[in-house]
């Protein structure tokens, strides 16, 4: 019997499959679809006229599935066509007892879906897009009655509360259960505001974002963000489309942004600080370290040797002050300018041995023995000689300072494979404890050196770091208590000639002569003019350079006074100070070279601030030398000397 | 964590011996109903879901865990822990046949016998020595189907079931139940089945068992049937003549007969 008279004209592919799974009959229009007469169909298996994958699910979901409830329908099938085409249909069948036997067959139908799967796959896309984005697309309802719950969530709702889209479609509270209860109640608040009141069109374009606060058990608690864009509905229902992102991350990264650019902030405005009052402390004490050592000159008053004493506590306090305020401003640059670094190779022994030359008169008052040097002839460190050179200091001045009298202290360099240098400065002094070594670099700790009477600022080791940093080194101790200690300098080697040496030490600006440097002069007149405001300065460049007879002072309170009086006597030496109150140095001083009497005038800057910048500004500028407050009175006397002299050879 | 709720335990049978059923991809433990009452007399039977399918509880899903069928096999071991099974005969359809090998391979002092009903250990052909029977174009061609089916659009996969039904003695809950499975979890499930390759431990498996290979399934191709009686060392193959991958379903009595003429 033919069960499929009757449909052999409908647009349809039927089929009839029998209990063992094979083709019983098929209309044309199957055919059609397979690509082949629909006699040629008959005995085959079925699920051999699908697609591999149709076949999977065909065999693993549809059969069972026909088995316990006999029909199925709109499922999506693809079938194999002869000609290599794969015709996607929508499947229906039913089991029916076949009428020439007691045995079940079925009866099949698959109708062929052309538009509707274009549809589909660009659906599909979209979901697809919506559930691997990062972050959860969603469609939240309120019913008349109140009630919300997402009728559409993406699949990020797993990752971001841990519940599937199912639960999230039969209540909101699924995912709102999981928010912060204050953050919850806003959100709701958020909710309601938006359907009640305001008329319709209003409220429609109100798109609005939450922060909201996450505390999923067990897991971490994270921020989202919610940006949502209501839509009225009737009745008190409203439709809301948005989506949430995890901004956990972006805020951390952000607070941790911001504590990093407020503690730069603090840390550069402290360092600024401490450079301004360190700045300000060096006027006090051009006066109190001017005045002792002029008080304590041999030629000076006769004082009594108590009255001796203690004007030298009084220059060996401002001394220490002086120091301090030195390192300071030191590593305050350090810290808030990028220093300037010129390095280049530099032959290791010989700025060792210079370095080893220098520490030596301290090494003899402490009783302390230098090894002798042991550096490769060789061997190169690629660093700024100069800055090596005040590291090595400050390191083996600290070997012998805290070293025990008849201790010993060894400097070495080694290189350190073809990469790196090594230079060590091992000392037998007590060593330091572990904890000492934690705290070796905090800025005023002196570990405990503060109660041993020795000097020192607890700065030194501070910049000391930071300037083997600045040059791409590292620094080391390898210490303990009772066997002395051992710093080791790490610096890049470098390879290559030694002729591409160091440029020598920059010193164009004279600091000042070391004293006696050259004959006192007497005899003619020596005109000089200083201009500075301040009168503790005034009073003592005056007894400076009342020691100098042949000197005549003038003295000038601002700019404005300076040019005249240097234009109606014009000095052999103009001293001038960088801030005056209507004008600073640099900008009278080029006033001053506008009037030809005036233009060939040496002129000295005499300043507390002597930074680099002064100074190579100064040098630019045609100064004869840079005097730094506070003044060392044979120093300043050595420097005028050697300026009175050449003055007198120019004629 | 209560593993009878996790995998919707279900057992019956006055025999002493455990025979433990798995189904396989895309149903559930109800598939085994033309099959289990046979062995009901003879032994203990412990039916159960995979995590994600049926009536299973799909919050104990792990992404990390279950993203490989040896996470599948770790949940059968820990049945077998927790109802104490011993001496067990294994029943396991499709993908369920391999994850009985893999958890026989972990705790084979518990496992007496195996059912291999359509087994695979690997559905990918790797020309020119293994054909499975699927190129990775049908693997993502079947994820589209199914995504077009019902993962994509409804976030349940349920079954469209029209008509009354053949089963009358079904509740409509278990109706409604019945192969349904947590869409996410489905799809992550096929990619694990599809993608797995198992033939390598095949030659260490030393416990007794049964291939049952249906003479013409578009799945597991009967080629891939002797390919797994060839390397399991103690096996037998039975051949049920027919069509299909699901052979307990449309070959009950075949499929009974097979199981307990191999069966001590």
């Amino acid at each position: 019997m033919n069960r499929l008279a009757g449909t052999i004209e409908l647009p349809c592919g039927v089929a009839v499959v029998d209990e063992g799974g094979r083709v019983r009959q098929a209309n044309a229009a199957l055919g059609r679809l397979l690509g082949q007469p629909a006699a040629d169909l008959v005995s085959l298996p079925f699920d051999s006229l699908l697609a591999p994958a149709a076949a999977v699910l065909y065999q693993s979901y549809l059969l069972p599935l026909l088995r316990l409830h006999g029909e199925v329908g709109e499922f999506e099938l693809v079938l194999k066509s002869a000609d290599g085409a794969r015709p996607s249909v929508l499947f229906y069948a039913a089991v029916r007892p076949l009428a020439d036997g007691c045995d079940d067959g079925m009866d099949v139908v698959v109708v062929p879906v052309r538009e509707r799967r274009r549809v589909a796959d660009e659906l599909l896309r979209v979901k697809r897009a919506a559930d691997l984005a990062p972050g959860m697309m969603f469609q939240l309802v309120r019913s008349p009655q109140g009630q919300l719950r997402f009728a559409y969530v993406s699949q990020a709702v797993r990752a971001l509360y841990g519940v599937s889209a199912e639960a999230a479609a039969a209540d909101a509270q699924a995912v709102l259960g999981q928010l912060h209860p204050e953050d919850a109640a806003r959100l709701q608040a958020r909710l309601a505001a938006s359907g009640a009141g305001a008329p319709a069109a209003e409220w429609a374009n109100e798109a609005w974002t939450e922060l909201l606060r996450v505390q999923r058990p067990g897991a971490a608690p994270a921020w989202h963000e919610m940006h949502a864009a209501p839509q009225p509905g009737r009745d008190g229902t409203g439709v809301w489309h948005g989506f949430v992102a995890d901004a956990t991350l972006r805020l951390q990264l952000a607070a941790e942004r911001a504590e990093h650019q407020s503690a730069e902030a603090q840390a550069r405005a402290r360092s600024e600080l401490l450079a301004r009052i360190s700045h300000e402390f060096r006027t006090p004490l051009n006066a109190i370290i001017g005045f002792s050592q002029l008080l304590t000159r041999p030629d000076a008053d006769a004082l009594s040797p108590r009255q001796r004493q203690q004007l030298q506590t009084i220059a060996g306090a401002g001394a220490s002050l002086l120091h301090l305020v030195n390192d300071v401003l030191e590593l305050s640059a350090l810290d808030s300018t990028p220093t300037e670094l010129h390095c280049s190779a530099v032959p290791l022994r010989p700025l060792l041995a210079q370095a080893l030359a220098l520490v030596e008169p301290q090494a003899v008052e402490a009783g302390v023995t230098l090894a002798p040097l042991q550096c490769d002839d060789a061997l190169q460190a690629l660093a700024d000689a100069q800055r090596l050179g005040q590291v090595l200091a400050n390191l083996l001045s600290n070997a012998v300072k805290y070293n025990v009298r008849g201790g010993q202290v060894a400097l070495q360099a080694t290189a350190h494979g073809a990469e790196q240098v090594c230079i060590t400065i091992a000392d037998s002094g007590p060593g330091f404890t572990p904890e000492q070594q934690a705290r070796l670099y905090e800025p005023f700790n002196r570990l405990g050196a503060e109660r041993s009477g020795r000097p020192g600022t607890g700065l030194g080791l501070v910049i000391t770091r930071n300037l083997v940093k600045l040059m791409g080194g590292a620094i080391g101790l390898h210490s303990e208590v009772g066997r002395g200690a051992c710093f080791s300098v790490t610096l890049p080697q470098a390879t290559g000639s030694a002729g591409l040496a160091p440029s020598p030490p920059r010193q164009a600006l004279a600091d000042g002569g070391s004293p006696a440097a050259a004959e006192v002069p007497s005899g003619r007149d020596f005109d000089v003019l200083y201009v500075e405001d301040d009168e503790v300065n005034t009073v003592l460049m005056q007894a400076i350079l009342a020691l100098r007879p042949a000197v005549r002072l003038q003295l000038a309170a601002d700019a404005t006074t300076a040019l005249a009086q240097a234009l109606r006597r014009p000095p052999a030496l103009l001293l001038v100070d960088l801030h005056l109150p209507d004008a600073d140095g640099f900008t009278l001083v080029q006033r001053m070279r506008t009037h030809a009497v005036l233009a060939r005038v040496p002129v000295v800057l005499v300043s507390a601030a002597t930074g680099a910048g002064e100074r190579e500004r100064a040098e630019r500028e045609g100064f004869v030398a840079c005097w730094a407050k506070p003044l060392d009175v044979a120093q300043t006397l050595a420097a005028l000397d050697s300026l009175m002299a050449a003055a007198t050879a120019r004629g | 964590m209560d593993i009878a709720r996790r995998h919707n335990l279900q057992q019956s049978g006055q025999g002493r011996q455990p025979m433990l059923f798995a189904h396989g991809f895309g149903c559930d433990q109800q598939m085994w109903r033309f099959v289990a009452p046979a062995f009901e007399a003879t032994h203990r039977l412990t039916l159960f879901d995979h995590i994600g399918c049926g009536r299973s509880d799909a919050s104990a899903y792990d992404d990390v865990r279950h993203a490989r069928i040896e996470g599948y096999a770790d949940d059968v071991c820990e049945i077998i822990d927790t109802l104490d099974l011993h001496d067990i005969v294994f029943v396991g359809h499709s993908v369920s046949a391999m994850i009985g090998v893999l958890a026989a391979l972990r705790v084979p002092e518990r496992f007496a016998r195996l059912v291999l009903i359509g087994p695979s250990p690997c559905y990918l052909n790797h020309p020119p020595d293994y054909h499975g029977g699927f190129e990775p174009a049908d693997i993502d061609g079947l994820l589209d189907l199914m995504d077009n089916n019902f993962l994509g659009w409804a976030n349940y996969l349920a079954p469209v079931v029209m008509g009354p039904g053949h089963a009358p003695e079904l509740t409509e809950e278990l109706k409604r139940s019945f192969c349904a499975s947590d869409a996410y979890i489905t799809r992550r499930f096929a990619r694990a089945t599809f993608l797995a390759d198992h033939r390598a431990v095949l030659p260490r498996l030393k416990v007794p068992s049964l291939v049952l290979q249906v003479s013409e399934d578009a799945i597991a191709p009967r080629a891939v049937g002797e390919y797994v009686h060839r390397h399991i060392t103690d096996s037998a193959l039975t051949l049920i003549d027919g069509v299909g991958h699901c052979p307990h379903m449309s070959h009950p009595q075949q499929t009974i007969a097979a199981i307990q003429a191999w069966l001590p």
